[in-house]
């Protein structure tokens, strides 16, 4: 048990530094990776106090905590999944519109350069 | 008053010279301008040899954002009709200088080139009237108005409808969703019988693939656009 606990924690701690690694590096925004640093964070609390996951599970009747872990892991990353829908939606927007503008911008310009 | 022609174009190398003289032939009094969507052929060249007005949109934006780029330009030079018209040969300038006097008698808001009202011309294929068959319906039960052709591409809009299309516009397959958002905010949309040909070339943007998808793409789109009333 505790020799799978400190291989999690492991694992989470890793996955931390490379996340801080990739947000020093401009390659990912602190705004996206926050989720996944409040994530690695209940990991670690759960990995420390097991007993916590078998309380919750007791609580909402689910009879194995594992499969408590399943379901929530399911609802997390389909609420993920859908958030970056909605940004890649926005973001798609936003190029339209720069897209219209620079089109336009150029054509403007071209026909002043004529008219001179 | 100022008009603008706006000729969204993907891949019309074969038609789009045809398309502009036939508008400077057919309707003088309009500008016009070729909105050339990222042709992955030599269609922008062609234009540039030819002399033809070209917004070059730098990504590929789909007919939606190609036309609303016509748009946004349409509002910001000033003009105070736009007609959306096809670069493939499909449609008829001839037409353009009617459209104009039915969308200042009526006060209307959009003018659409009707293929339906005097069945004459080319009628589109069997598959695709079935198609344009359940949009007369729909926008029939959605808003109370009858429309014949809801897909046409030949749509002459007034500059309150410009200014409104340049703020929001559907990014694909914007024809049908466009007419329920606009008769749903109580805009008056007429129409009016025109013939249309046969496209002189290039291939439809709507595949036999991808009608399925487009048709429930379509439906929903018109359902939500009900909505937001």
């Amino acid at each position: 048990m505790l020799k799978l606990q400190i291989v999690i924690a492991a694992i989470l701690l890793i996955w931390l530094i490379v996340i801080v690694g990739n947000i020093k590096k401009k390659k990912i925004d602190l705004r996206y990776a926050l989720a996944w640093i409040a994530l690695i964070f209940v990991g670690l609390i759960l990995d420390a106090f097991p007993g916590i996951l078998g309380a919750l599970a007791d609580l909402l009747g689910i009879e194995i905590p594992s499969n408590m872990i399943f379901m929530a892991a399911i609802i997390l990353l389909l609420v993920m999944v859908y958030s970056l829908t909605a940004t890649v939606s926005r973001l798609s927007d936003r190029v339209k519109k720069l897209t219209q503008e620079l089109a336009i911008l150029r054509d403007d310009t071209f026909e002043q350069d004529k008219e001179k | 008053m100022k008009k603008l022609v706006i000729i969204p174009c993907y891949n019309e190398r074969e038609s789009i010279v045809n398309t502009v003289k036939d508008i400077k032939e057919h309707a003088p009094e309009f500008d016009y301008i070729v909105v050339n969507d990222c042709s992955t052929d030599d269609t922008l060249e062609i234009c540039k040899k030819a002399g033809i007005h070209t917004l070059k949109l730098p990504v590929n934006l789909g007919i939606g954002g190609a036309v609303q780029a016509g748009y946004v330009y349409g509002v910001r030079h000033g003009y105070d009709v736009a007609v959306q018209f096809d670069g493939d040969g499909q449609h008829s300038a001839k037409y353009l200088e009617d459209m104009v006097s039915a969308l200042e008698k009526e006060g209307a808001d959009m003018v659409i080139g009707s293929r339906f009202i005097n069945k004459e011309g080319f009628q589109s294929s069997g598959l695709r009237r079935i198609g344009i068959k359940h949009f007369n319906v729909l926008i029939k039960i959605l808003t109370g108005k009858r429309i014949t052709d809801p897909t046409s591409g030949m749509r002459m809009i007034n500059r309150s409808t410009m200014e409104f299309f340049s703020k929001e516009y559907p990014k694909d397959y914007p024809e049908p969703e466009s007419v329920v958002r606009l008769l749903s905010l109580k805009k008056k949309v007429i129409e009016l019988p025109v013939q249309m040909n046969e496209r002189q070339g290039g291939v439809s943007s709507i595949s036999a693939m991808k009608s399925v998808y487009y048709m429930i793409k379509v439906t929903v789109a018109m359902l939500i656009a009900r909505l937001r009333g």
